[in-house]
């Protein structure tokens, strides 16, 4: 059993959290909303607001958990992917605490970090299962065999579904974030009444590519713009993305002939997402583990999380010499 | 009172020590170091000061200005190694100028009247400066300009300091202003030790400041403004 600090500032939220003996003591997210107002982020701000908070919301965290910075066994931290400057920030606060109170140092990949956060939540790991990791910045389907065994079987060639998401609310003058936009327009829209093209969906690869959607949207508003219901226009997207999600997620589930699904990232709170993965797993008899909204957007405790699966596996710490990664995982095919 | 000195505001990664006078320095004069290199340069100068981190009294940084990711490397760094609950527990934070630290550098003695101008290079040809008299007393506010209009301030007799040195030299001659400004004792890049030497000045002189490091944030001197090809879709 061991008691960590975990520290996530990948993209725009500045979160720490303590986990302790795989429990969540505390899960602080302190997120940025300066970057709405130009329709995305802004890398050079978001690193001016980390650096300005990060101090603060690890006193939060750990007084929320009832702990000191004496009481932790290790600290954990994401250094990549993301936006350099921001992880700069997160890494050499860590090092900073690792040095100050001979802590030991567990850098997290982040994606790795979504991958397992479903398991946050249940207190048995079952494996090998299929995880749908989908984004704002990544989408990717992963087969995972156990703790830090796992093998990324599909990416997008393009852009992410959160971009997707995220560009369709643009265009059409919802705001930003996109995604959270489009939902709620959807729940009183039509998904059948226009037709959108589901990227690679004929394909039996895993890739995935929403491009073409992005344009098929951008032409379909430049003719019809004015004379259609919104609300259909976004679950009519809506439904494209998601189609093509649950569709890859449940038939590499059978491909590789695991009993459980899960989901992580941002898009998995999309709650025609959620119920169509639900309605698909009963029919095919999968487990599906969805994770609660707090871990299904950027947060630290998963970080800790996966730290803690990782020392309880004999993982050694890493020396403080280590560099942010920023780069995504990428699948070529 | 014993010192830490972090200094990252530029392509230097360094930290030093120091107990009144300089105890350890650990430093690379090399630009992109600073995200692996600075951790080890701290705890390696902390081996040859022979202390602990617990026995620090105080975590001098360089404030600004200077590269953005670089004082925020650093920034992040003291906040980490000061970090404490309760004002118990932290270490406090003693901010410096980056521009200050280097003009110190360049005093000679109480009896010279020449200026002090400090350079520190930004981005296109904008350059830091500050004048400051011959006790390295501030006589301007930081400003940004471009080199040329820095050319023409310069006066007869000031000594040059900092990384902005040489190009200011090269754009004297370009402009045809040959006069003579002293470089012959000017250190051209930034060093943990001129932060170290500052910070026990100013104690010495009783007008340090300790300030509690979470509360601290760089001294950018630049409000970040927002075009539109900076915006990352996502």
């Amino acid at each position: 059993m061991a008691t960590i600090l975990a520290i996530e500032t990948s993209c725009d939220d500045t979160s720490v959290a303590v986990v302790s003996d795989f429990k969540v003591l505390s899960n602080q997210v302190s997120s940025q909303t300066l970057h709405d107002q130009y329709g995305g982020i802004v890398p050079e701000l978001a690193s001016r607001e980390h650096v300005k908070g990060i101090a603060q919301i690890a006193d939060l965290a750990l007084r929320q958990a009832h702990k000191t910075i004496q009481d932790i066994d290790a600290i954990a931290v994401t250094n990549g992917p993301g936006l350099a400057g921001s992880l700069l920030v997160g890494l050499h606060f860590a090092k900073g605490l690792c040095l100050r109170y001979a802590k030991p140092l567990f850098p997290i990949n982040h994606i790795e970090a979504h991958i397992y956060s479903a398991y946050i939540e249940h207190s048995t790991l079952e494996f090998p299962s299929i995880c749908l990791v989908v984004s704002g910045g990544h989408t990717s389907l992963v087969f995972i065999r156990s703790v830090d065994q796992f093998e990324i079987i599909g990416s997008t060639r393009d852009d992410a579904a959160g971009e997707a998401f995220d560009k369709t609310a643009k265009m059409m003058g919802l705001g930003y974030p996109g995604g959270p936009l489009i939902d709620a327009l959807s729940r009183t829209g039509d998904p059948k009444k226009f037709h959108f093209p589901r990227g690679l969906s004929g394909s039996n690869a895993f890739d995935f590519s929403f491009s073409g959607l992005k344009t098929a949207v951008r032409l379909f508003l430049e003719k019809n713009e004015g004379t259609v219901r919104k609300n259909d226009v976004a679950a009519s997207v809506q439904e494209a993305i998601v189609d093509v999600l649950v569709d890859k997620s449940i038939r590499a589930a059978h491909q590789y002939d695991v009993k459980t699904i899960c989901i992580a990232g941002g898009v998995s709170a999309n709650s025609r997402l959620r119920e169509k993965l639900l309605v698909q797993c009963k029919r095919s008899k999968f487990n599906l583990l969805l994770p609660s909204l707090q871990y299904c957007v950027d947060n630290a405790a998963m970080i800790g999380f996966l730290a803690e699966l990782r020392m309880q596996n004999g993982t050694q710490p890493s020396s403080l010499n280590v560099t942010v990664n920023p780069k995504p995982i990428r699948m070529t095919s | 009172m014993k010192i830490l000195a972090v200094e990252t505001s530029g392509s230097t990664c360094g930290v030093t020590i120091s107990n009144g006078d300089l105890c350890s320095t650990i430093e690379i004069y090399e630009p992109h170091q600073q995200d692996a290199q600075l951790a080890d340069c701290a705890i390696e100068c902390l081996k040859h000061a022979k202390l602990s981190i617990s026995e620090i009294d105080a975590i001098a940084i360089s404030a600004g200005p200077g590269s953005f990711t670089g004082l925020r490397i650093g920034a992040s760094f003291a906040k980490g190694l000061c970090y404490g609950l309760d004002l118990e527990t932290a270490i406090p934070l003693v901010p410096i100028s980056t521009l200050q630290s280097l003009a110190d550098q360049a005093v000679v003695d109480e009896f010279s009247n020449h200026r002090i101008v400090a350079t520190i290079p930004s981005h296109r040809n904008l350059t830091y400066i500050q004048y400051f008299d011959a006790l390295g007393k501030p006589l301007t506010e930081v400003a940004l300009v471009e080199v040329e209009k820095l050319a023409n301030g310069v006066m007869y007799g000031d000594r040059v300091v900092g990384p902005g040195t040489q190009e200011l030299v090269s754009c004297l001659h370009a402009i045809g202003r040959i006069i003579e400004v002293h470089t012959e004792h000017s250190w051209t890049v930034l060093s943990s030790r001129f932060v170290a030497n500052t910070a026990n000045k100013q104690h010495r002189a009783g007008t340090l400041v300790l300030m509690n490091a979470k509360d601290f944030v760089p001294d950018y001197k630049q409000e970040f403004e927002v075009v539109q090809k900076n915006i990352v879709e996502s």
